[in-house]
């Protein structure tokens, strides 16, 4: 990557939620629902792990941490920052899970059943008495395979429409050391993110009520990126979706600065996929994707809308 | 006046037939070409004109209740860029194929107006309307030459586009037609570019330093907003070309002349199909996309291409 690719950035991505103490904690809300942490070594995994876990303490949730550990032993070491982690564990405001045990056994995660583990355990954790559940998990072993990654990609879309509306948050993190350039696909389908200069998908994309956002700009550097997280959109949306969400499918662009026409291809190939009619509804598209679609006469897949007009 | 004296090919046997005809002015322009439209409605056939919008208007006036049945477009929308007009024959013949009927047109790229760039990009047109139309149905096109206004290298290179050519009623087979060389049809250097010129060489994760050089050309020649952006899509997805199949490294190069931009982007790909950009692309595949894109949003797209690298030259005003 470039240093002048970030140069920009300010007007391209949603602003990330700063982690910072000072931050609002009330009424069990977290200042990030769900953020993505690339980090590159273990020290830096367990600071943004406590500092996650601390605010959702002091938002009285319970904490939940995950990550690549032989023993709950070594992961509780990990978080000695928070405090009496034995207490904490003791009275069930700290569990610890190795990465392995707290997925799936599989290779490749189930997004439906990943999502209904965490619904369960964030019942059990209001019916304990806890405002929410606050995961800090690193699932970098779940994802070093190409086709585990596109199934996580659909993880993550869909345990963020479980968050939109469940007390729970997550922060996600990755190892950059293990996942190299491939941690772009787990960083776009995070809103928030906390992520090195240089470290930049691109674009990002998260779960609508309706359909999903795309913020940034895809070019050749990451349509097959964006194509794939399409595909995972696509998964997403089976799972998390009644019908209902399926009878109109939209893209919100609003904040899409670029697309190109591989990426507007992987649009079009998403329409086919998604939705009944073969026919999805873009919110205010950039100028590149009306332009595109006028010369390559695309307009029977897209039609282009105004988000307020609409919504 | 006839038109068909000494004309050795018959168009309703031999399908595509393409003639330059050179005129003298505005009267000899309707004489000849309503001679043409009129002969055309008696074989009761269809009809495309695509001539400036004043010529229209003397044509229709000339022609009366049978302009009703002949369809006009205004070359100035039509063929800014010349590229865009072979689309719009292939279009209009693949439309009126069905019904059966003869097909004429008429289509003049070349007037003064244009500048020198403009005209050699009409001449390679008119020399790709020979491929685009090979073997295809009885189509006759007429392409008027004005000698009056035009410089002489002008008319000089439409006998070498045109297999044949009329003049003061009569029709000949051109000694000087050059058939496309379909071996390197971008084979000729494009002109120097002109004025102070920026460049950056690019890899695939480095499109916005692309898109960044071209929005910044485009403010500083004042153009609006969204042909700002369309030149941008644009240079982008020959950018995205040089990636793909131009050995994964480029070079975009810049230069603004008032309120003109031309980009120019060059790379180590070979193009040798001479209708490329000029078919549209099919939703599948990405091949020819670019170019399409490029000729359908830029006032000029220039093309020169051998086994050592291919550059593109996109001009748009604002």
């Amino acid at each position: 990557m470039t240093g002048a690719v970030d140069g920009n950035s300010d007007r391209l991505y949603p602003p990330t939620v700063a982690l910072a103490q000072d931050a609002a904690v009330a009424e069990g809300v977290h200042p990030a629902k769900h953020v993505c942490c690339v980090f590159s070594s273990d020290a830096q995994l367990t600071a943004l792990s406590a500092e996650f876990l601390r605010l959702g303490l002091a938002a009285g949730n319970r904490l939940l941490y995950v990550a690549d550990r032989p023993d709950e032993g070594a992961l509780l070491a990990d978080l000695a920052d928070l405090g009496d982690v034995g207490g904490l564990a003791e009275r069930g405001a700290l569990l610890v899970q190795p990465v392995r045990d707290a997925y799936t056994k599989n290779e490749v995660v189930d997004p439906a059943a990943q999502v209904e583990a965490y619904r369960r355990l964030t019942e059990a954790a209001v019916a304990d008495g806890f405002t929410g559940l606050c995961v800090a998990a690193d699932a970098t072993a779940l994802v070093t395979g190409r086709n585990a990654r596109r199934a996580f990609m659909a993880y993550e879309l869909a345990v963020d429409q479980f968050m939109a509306t469940a007390p729970m948050q997550a922060m996600c993190a990755y190892d950059v050391r293990v996942l190299k350039r491939a941690v772009l696909d787990l960083v776009c389908v995070h809103r928030h993110q906390r992520v090195p200069a240089g470290v930049r998908p691109g674009f990002t994309m998260w779960p609508g009520h309706d359909g999903v956002g795309v913020s940034g700009e895809v070019d050749v550097s990451n349509a097959e990126r964006f194509r794939d997280a399409l595909d995972a959109a696509v998964d997403a949306l089976s799972t998390t979706a009644a019908s209902e969400m399926r009878r109109r499918l939209r893209i919100d662009a609003a904040d899409l600065a670029f697309i190109d026409a591989e990426g507007t291809s992987a649009l079009v190939a998403f329409s086919e996929q998604a939705a009944p009619d073969g026919r999805i509804e873009v919110a205010d598209p950039p100028r590149s994707l009306r332009a595109i679609v006028e010369t390559l006469g695309w307009r029977e897949r897209l039609a282009f809308v105004h988000r307020e007009a609409t919504a | 006046m006839t038109l068909e004296v000494g004309i050795r090919r018959d168009p309703h046997t031999h399908g595509y037939r393409h003639d330059a005809f050179f005129y003298s002015g505005m009267d000899e322009f309707i004489r000849g070409t309503a001679q043409f439209l009129r002969d055309g409605l008696a074989e009761r056939a269809a009809m495309l004109v695509v001539v400036s919008a004043e010529k229209i208007e003397r044509l229709k006036a000339e022609l009366g209740d049978g302009a009703e049945s002949i369809t006009f477009r205004d070359m100035s929308e039509v063929g800014k860029n010349p590229a865009r007009i072979i689309p719009v024959w292939q279009a209009w013949v693949q439309e009126q194929m069905s019904a059966g009927r003869p097909l004429r047109g008429i289509g003049e790229p070349a007037t003064p107006d244009r500048r020198f760039d403009e005209l050699m990009e009409c001449a390679r047109h008119e020399s790709f309307l020979n491929i685009a139309f090979e073997g295809s149905e009885p189509f006759w096109l007429l392409c008027p030459y004005d000698m009056a206004t035009l410089e002489r290298n002008v008319v000089d290179e439409a006998r070498r586009t045109h297999p044949s050519w009329i003049a003061d009623g009569e029709g000949r087979a051109s000694d000087d037609y050059v058939p496309v060389d379909t071996v390197a049809p971008f084979s000729p250097p494009l002109p120097p570019l002109l004025g102070s010129v920026e460049s950056v060489q690019f890899i695939d994760d480095e499109m916005r330093l692309v898109r960044e050089l071209t929005s910044k050309a485009a403010q500083t020649a004042g153009f609006s907003r969204d042909k700002e952006w369309d030149l941008v899509l644009a240079v982008n997805e020959l950018a995205t070309n040089s990636i793909r199949h131009g050995g994964g490294v480029g070079t975009l190069r810049v230069a603004v002349e008032g309120d003109r931009v031309v980009c120019e982007v060059s790379d180590q790909g070979h193009i040798r199909d001479p209708l490329i950009g000029r078919v549209p692309p099919d939703a599948a595949g990405s091949s020819g996309r670019g170019l399409w894109i490029a000729n359908q949003l830029c006032d000029l797209v220039q093309l020169h291409s051998t086994p050592s690298g291919t550059t593109v030259r996109l001009t748009m005003r604002a």
